[in-house]
């Protein structure tokens, strides 16, 4: 009976293939696009909002996602999710016009909007806060791992099969097994299962939290007693949830991040070939230093936050963005004949401290511990929107502050503004309150580590 | 299988132009038709059961065990 016995981790396995497809999905379209844009003979522009179409599609559904999660269930948003991107991809094979990609590609977004949400609340649900931070990890190397192999995927089948359609008519049946998992394995609840040993049940909430008398209601701001609700849930009140300061701090951060982490990945190849006049495969793979930065990013997080930092979730984030501008002005530097094991280092490191930030990680867990875990999805639709509004504005952005010079284009004025957006993030985080001490970390320390943790979540 | 293919690709939206499509598959165009069908059926089958589990049940069953 190994590790997989636990019905908590089969859930996480389960959670995690559906994260790891749903990128390998979403990043397929990227990586085949110059073959995509012959065949349908984009212009430039058609291109841009097509790629564009995606993050609205997203970024609009993720506080609908949130509710559906909270109201109808994790399992059943997330099947709801692969199913649908499961479809809209081999209806992608179809398309003839620029304009039908558009559309199926902002369905598509939408589709997958309702996977991070329901995933999250999954991981936040079946652990324990003691290992919260670790298993939530593991679920976002899903992410990390993807977009590292999608090119080793995609490209050959369209290669050996002569044509990029072939890709997303057999990437559409990677959907299918991973259904299976989620039927098989994922149940919403620990306590619900009938499969979970009593022996796990005390170690997900603890015996004292078991023998305390449970209800049946779900949805903890609906809730008028602690009775009523589920064991690991408390009484959260839509006013705690959306008039919250560490949540609105939150949505900003994650705005300030994901404009540079997508910044960032969207630009790298293009900046490489430009500016550094690498060839186009080496530029390329300045993307693929991030991923790798960022999956060791990812994995680091989650076991310092749980072994080092005592389960408080905020200092990571609050390193991870200053660190980030660092690594970027360190970056912005960079000319034609840089060495390219500095210009390796610089990008991976680059993604592992963009991966220590709100949106990288950590966000399930400190949401549970904020509000509740039943109010997960709800909070974290509002963060992730404002994540995804901050990656569509990235792109014009960018593309205004490249300047033109007689050598060729110059992009320090975007790495610039991605170190602003890094110091940003964390002095957001520094507004935050950390849960593990009811108070922000600053004031943690700088009070001599004086705890305040029993009002932890009272921020609003 | 005709008229299933027909309605599900009326349904998706994808019936108003295929011209290119059929072209770049060429020869494979049915087994395409066929693939979809599949995949759709399958990914349908899976979404009904997952609906149709009705929330408590499991926590019925644990109490009576």
């Amino acid at each position: 009976m190994g590790i997989l016995s636990q019905r908590r981790n089969q859930m996480l396995l389960s959670a995690w293939s559906a994260w790891f497809v749903n990128y390998l999905d979403r990043t397929k379209t990227a990586a085949l696009l110059p073959l995509i844009v012959a065949s349908l003979a984009m212009t430039k522009q058609q291109t841009g909002w097509v790629l564009f179409a995606f993050f609205i599609g997203y970024a609009a559904v993720q506080p609908i996602a949130g509710f559906v999660t909270d109201i109808v269930g994790a399992k059943k948003t997330l099947a709801l999710s692969v199913a649908a991107f499961s479809i809209f991809t081999w209806t992608m094979a179809m398309v003839d016009t620029w304009d039908q990609l558009l559309i199926r590609n902002a369905l598509f977004g939408i589709a997958q909007g309702f996977e991070v949400t329901a995933g999250s609340r999954l991981v936040a649900t079946w652990f324990p806060m003691k290992t919260r931070g670790r298993a939530f990890a593991f679920h976002q190397t899903g992410f990390t791992l993807a977009s590292v192999v999608v090119p080793f995927i995609a490209v050959p089948i369209a290669q050996a099969m002569g044509s990029w359609r072939w890709s997303f008519m057999i990437i559409a049946f990677f959907g299918l097994p991973v259904l299976a998992a989620i039927d098989h394995f994922i149940v919403d609840r620990p306590e619900r299962d009938p499969r979970v040993s009593q022996e796990e049940l005390n170690y997900i909430f603890g015996a004292d939290e078991l023998s305390k008398k449970h209800g049946m209601v779900l949805d903890p701001a609906k809730a008028h007693s602690a009775e009523e609700l589920p064991p690991g849930e408390r009484i959260t009140p839509y006013r705690e949830i959306f008039l919250n300061r560490s949540v609105f701090l939150m949505f900003w951060a994650g705005f300030f991040e994901l404009l540079t982490n997508w910044g960032l990945i969207t630009w790298l190849p293009m900046y490489g070939f430009q500016q550094l006049k690498l060839p186009l495969l080496l530029a390329g793979s300045l993307s693929s230093a991030f991923y790798i930065g960022q999956f060791v990013g990812v994995v680091s997080g989650g076991i310092l936050s749980d072994k080092v930092f005592g389960m408080a979730r905020t200092p990571i984030w609050l390193l991870g963005g200053v660190m980030t501008s660092f690594v970027v002005i360190w970056a912005a530097t960079f000319q034609q004949g840089v060495p390219l094991l500095e210009a390796y280092l610089a990008f991976s490191l680059a993604g592992f401290f963009i991966s220590w930030t709100p949106i990288g990680q950590l966000f399930a867990p400190y949401l549970a511990e904020l509000l509740t875990p039943g109010a997960v999805g709800r909070s974290l639709g509002v963060v992730i929107l404002g994540g995804f509004v901050g990656s569509a504005v990235a792109q014009p952005l960018i593309a205004k502050l490249i300047i033109q010079t007689p050598a060729g284009p110059q992009y320090w004025p975007a790495f610039v503004m991605f170190a602003v957006c890094g110091l940003l993030t964390s002095v957001c985080v520094a507004g935050m309150i950390e849960p593990r001490v009811g108070r922000t970390y600053l004031g943690y320390l700088f009070s001599g580590k004086k705890s305040l943790a029993r009002a932890a979540g009272q921020d609003s | 299988m005709q008229a299933t293919c027909m309605f599900l690709f009326v349904i998706l939206g994808v019936s108003s132009s295929v011209r290119g499509a059929r072209a770049e598959f060429g020869a494979s165009w049915n087994l395409v038709l066929a693939l979809d069908v599949i995949n759709t059926l399958i990914v349908l089958f899976y979404l009904w059961r997952i609906w149709r589990e009705k929330p408590g049940t499991r926590v019925i069953e644990r109490d009576r065990s």
